[in-house]
């Protein structure tokens, strides 16, 4: 692979990557971290499509609703993260697991893993489909829906019976909420008085078919969190100052669990997979995002959300050199 | 880890004695026995309890989901097999083999008696690499066999309770192996003479030493606390389908939902008391006529 990553599938689209470095230079023009966390964020779509581009499938409508939340947590909030060995560390996993793609694309971006497996996603010895601890950084197998309030609990009880300590970032679908187990878990949370669990609802209002509401409501949906006793709060899970306000709030409560009910857009980044289909079902879940018509969805996937101008203005700039890159890596 | 269960299962001195590393999850197993994964990821050796009728089935993905991390957790379910047949169906667990005996990374075995589950329980914490399911028989039996002086357990081996030539029944846990023990002594007032194998491997087996223990023998029997269909007889048939001049097979267990009723009552019905038992293994020794 050259300096960045241009590859051509094999319906002649061609894919654009911005290899971490790209990413690091356009963030070091930003000297706000929030905003520079929106601007990583942009950056983690557009590699996130371009993957499930090449790997032909994945979960890219639920990586692109949990990407500002899961770049604001990886960027700003970890710290010493997914190390349970060591006395103190902060852990996140994504309970649902579908959005692996985004966070290996914040992987990569932050360095954690190397820029060749942005080529690997789905494929034999790279990068799985759901998370599995095989890969550095991953904290617990997930994809199997409703585990991730039980398996932090256990974590978090193993923790302080071993004398050590770190909080615990569960991000979960709504869709998600739908499993008994999710259900099971929230009470004995509280009476366990896990103050060092947060959990983040990615509340994107569309499951895997269809919209949650015409599929299984989850009707009052914060009245019920906070009548099992959790802490809850409720937010814009793509205004990167409300998560981490949140995300601040949560950590001072320290006698009971915290749950975010962040409000996302399925999809969000791109227009078109923003919505569900005319015929009542959503057509970005899973599986390949498009045939084809590749260069529309990178095309809105890095311009489609109108930003202050000189965040994207960076972007963009890294977005071209990106693309000059490819076309003289590409030709090989 | 427990799942309301210690008054029944005499833990409560076990919580006494360790309060701190009791944990008791309520009746909600798949959230016990997450937590149990949440733990093993962080480094602790769970071990987590319930019935066999429930820990296995209600928490079968998270057992899968648990053993794809590769961690170590022990699982001990108590009350498995047909008796006590007096709670009914609901409470039989005759079917916990075939929810997780595919399991990877996942060594199921059922002890003879008192003795083997002290040994089992051993192996499970200080030698096997990977995580134990225990089935556990919760009724006191008594039984006429003992396991030989010096026995310990080798993996995929079963041991020769009483020696026989002819045929040979393989079975496992106290209650099983104690009709089995039973119907050989049966057998040989019927001039058979039949061995007495406990096998308390529930899905490996050790091939070689299963052709040998059976070689020559003209049938063997096997005898599941279990349904018949993917328990151990399943296992113990496919490896000696493949053997050259396989003896005999003859598959027994549970055939249909069990029956609730006294506890020899139950073993009649479905015809796996010692007298049954005699009465099948002479039935299929005998060439039709």
């Amino acid at each position: 692979m050259g300096e960045l990553g241009g590859v051509q599938t094999n319906t002649g689209a061609k894919l654009y990557f911005i290899l971490p470095a790209e990413i690091q230079k356009g963030l070091a023009t930003i000297g706000d971290p929030l905003k520079k966390t929106e601007l990583f964020a942009v950056t983690g779509r557009l590699n996130t499509l371009s993957m499930i581009m090449e790997a032909g499938s994945g979960h890219i409508g639920s990586s692109f609703s949990a990407m500002d939340i899961v770049s604001h947590l990886w960027h700003n909030v970890l710290r010493n993260p997914n190390q349970p060995q060591e006395q103190y560390s902060d852990t996140y996993f994504s309970s649902k697991g579908h959005d692996a793609p985004g966070l290996y694309s914040v992987f990569i971006g932050l360095g954690l893993l190397p820029a060749e497996l942005l080529h690997k996603l789905r494929r034999l010895g790279g990068l799985p489909g759901h998370p599995d601890i095989s890969t550095p950084h991953i904290a617990t197998n997930t994809g199997s829906l409703g585990m991730g309030i039980s398996k932090a609990h256990g974590m978090a009880l193993a923790r302080r019976m071993q004398k050590k300590s770190g909080r615990f970032y569960v991000l979960m679908g709504d869709g998600e909420l739908q499993e008994g187990q999710f259900w099971e878990s929230l009470q004995p949370a509280v009476n366990a008085s896990l103050g060092e669990i947060t959990a983040i609802i990615d509340h994107n209002k569309i499951q895997s078919d269809a919209l949650i509401k015409e599929t299984s409501d989850l009707g009052d949906i914060e009245q019920k969190l906070r009548a099992f006793g959790w802490f809850v709060i409720r937010i814009d899970g793509h205004d990167i100052s409300a998560i981490a306000g949140a995300i601040d709030e949560c950590a001072a409560v320290q006698d009971r669990p915290q749950i975010i009910i962040a409000d996302t857009v399925k999809g969000k980044g791109v227009s078109f997979m923003e919505r569900i289909g005319e015929d009542g079902y959503y057509k970005f879940h899973s599986g390949a995002p498009f045939g084809g018509g590749l260069s529309k969805g990178v095309g809105r996937a890095s311009g489609a959300h109108p930003r202050p101008r000189h965040r994207t203005g960076h972007f963009r700039n890294s977005a071209s050199c990106a693309r000059r890159a490819a076309k003289s890596t590409a030709a090989h | 880890m427990d799942a309301d269960l210690i008054l029944d299962t005499g833990l409560i001195p076990f919580k006494q004695r360790f309060p701190d590393r009791y944990v008791e999850a309520g009746i909600a197993e798949q959230d016990m026995v997450s937590r149990a994964g949440g733990m093993a990821l962080e480094g602790l050796l769970p071990v987590v309890h319930s019935f066999a009728c429930f820990l296995p089935a209600r928490a079968n993905e998270q057992f899968y989901n648990n053993a794809s991390e590769k961690k170590k957790i022990i699982y001990a379910s108590s009350l498995a097999g047909l008796l006590p047949a007096g709670p009914g169906h609901s409470h039989q667990s005759v079917r916990d083999i075939s929810i997780v005996g595919s399991i990877p990374y996942l060594t199921l075995i059922e002890p003879a008696n008192e003795f083997e589950t002290k040994l089992v329980l051993r192996w499970a914490v200080e030698k096997n690499p990977e995580s134990t399911y225990m089935r556990l028989v919760s009724i006191p039996v008594e039984v006429p066999f003992s396991l030989p002086e010096g026995y310990s357990l080798e993996r995929g081996k079963g041991v020769v309770l009483k020696e026989g030539g002819d045929a040979a029944i393989i079975a496992y846990g106290p209650i099983m192996l104690s009709e089995s023990y039973k119907a050989a002594q049966l057998l040989e007032k019927n001039g058979v003479s039949a061995a007495v194998i406990n096998l308390p491997w529930l899905n490996v087996i050790d091939e070689k030493w299963l052709s040998e223990v059976t070689r020559g023998r003209a049938l063997v029997a096997t005898l599941d606390d279990h349904y018949k269909t993917f328990g151990q007889g399943a296992m113990i048939s496919q490896v000696l389908a493949a053997l050259p001049n396989a003896p005999l097979t003859l598959s027994i267990g549970l055939d249909d939902i069990p029956a609730c009723g006294t506890n020899a009552e139950v073993l009649i019905h479905h015809k796996l008391d010692a007298e049954s038992l005699a009465q099948r293994i002479i039935q299929a020794l005998t060439p039709e006529v």
